[in-house]
C-alpha cells in the first residue's frame, strides 16, 4: 500500500464532515502499486474483509465499493457475480453496494492514522513534519507505521526493518518503532 | 483561534490527485510512483 486515507464519499452533500455526513458513507481510499497488485487482487481482499450478505441500514456504515471509472465498475460487478456464484447464492442476496465514488472528502485529522495516537512521540514527529491533515493522510511513512505497529500482519517486523531507514525517523523513534512489533 | 478539529464550518480537503506528503525519503519516492486507487466502506 502506498497511501491509505479515511474519508467520506458516495453521497451528494457538499462539504461532509463526521458530525454532518449527509448521505455519504465512511470509507477508506487506498493508493496501491499496480505493478505489485491488480484492482482485481484488491477486490479479493475487499470481499474477504466483510460479510456481503448483510448490510447496514445506515448509509454512514455501508459495505460498499466505490468505483471511479467504468473499468472499475465492470470489474466490481464481475467480482460480485463471482462471490454470489462461489456461495451458490442469487446475486440479489449480495447486499454490498457498488456505487460511484463521486468526490472523496478526507476525514478530520484525528481520524487519520488513528492507531498511531497510542504512540504520541511518533505521532508528534509525523504531525510536526506534516502539519496538515491531508499531508499526514497522504504519507506512506505514516500509513506503513500505522499498519505495521497494529495490523498483526505476519511479516510486519521484516517489512519495517527493510524500509525503516527511508522513514527519516530520529534515532529514538526508530528504536521505539522497531521495539514495539 | 479554532483549529479545523473544532471548526465544522471549515471545509475538509478532497482528493485532487496531489500528494502533499513529500518531506520524508520514502514519501518522496512513493509520490513519484504510478498508482491506482480503490475506495470502499466496510461498515
Amino acid at each position: 500500500m502506498l497511501r491509505v486515507r479515511a474519508g467520506y464519499c458516495g453521497g451528494t452533500k457538499e462539504n461532509p464532515s463526521y458530525y454532518d455526513l449527509g448521505d455519504h458513507t465512511e470509507a477508506v481510499s487506498i493508493d496501491y502499486d499496480p505493478e505489485v497488485i491488480s484492482f482485481e487482487g484488491m477486490l479479493k481482499h475487499f470481499w474477504a474483509a466483510h460479510q456481503p450478505t448483510r448490510n447496514n441500514a445506515s448509509r454512514q456504515y455501508l459495505h460498499a465499493l466505490f468505483y471511479r471509472c467504468e473499468a472499475q465498475k465492470v470489474a466490481a460487478d464481475l467480482s460480485l457475480s463471482a462471490i454470489a456464484a462461489e456461495r451458490e447464492l442469487p446475486e440479489r442476496k449480495i447486499e454490498t453496494e457498488i456505487i460511484p465514488v463521486r468526490e472523496f472528502t478526507y476525514a478530520e485529522d484525528y481520524h487519520q492514522k488513528y492507531y498511531l495516537t497510542q504512540y504520541p512521540e511518533l505521532r508528534d514527529f509525523l504531525t510536526g513534519t506534516y502539519p496538515t491533515g491531508k499531508a499526514l493522510a497522504d504519507s506512506t511513512v505514516a500509513t506503513r507505521l500505522n499498519a505495521y505497529l497494529f495490523s498483526g500482519m505476519d511479516n510486519a517486523r521484516e517489512r519495517l526493518e527493510r524500509e525503516i531507514d527511508s522513514y527519516d525517523l530520529p534515532g529514538n523513534l526508530k528504536t521505539l518503532a522497531s521495539s514495539r512489533i | 483561534m479554532f483549529s479545523r478539529r473544532n471548526s465544522p464550518t471549515l471545509p475538509l480537503p478532497v482528493e485532487d490527485g496531489t500528494i502533499s506528503a513529500q518531506t520524508l525519503k520514502l514519501d518522496r519516492e512513493t509520490a513519484e510512483k504510478s498508482y491506482e486507487t480503490i475506495t470502499f466502506g466496510l461498515g
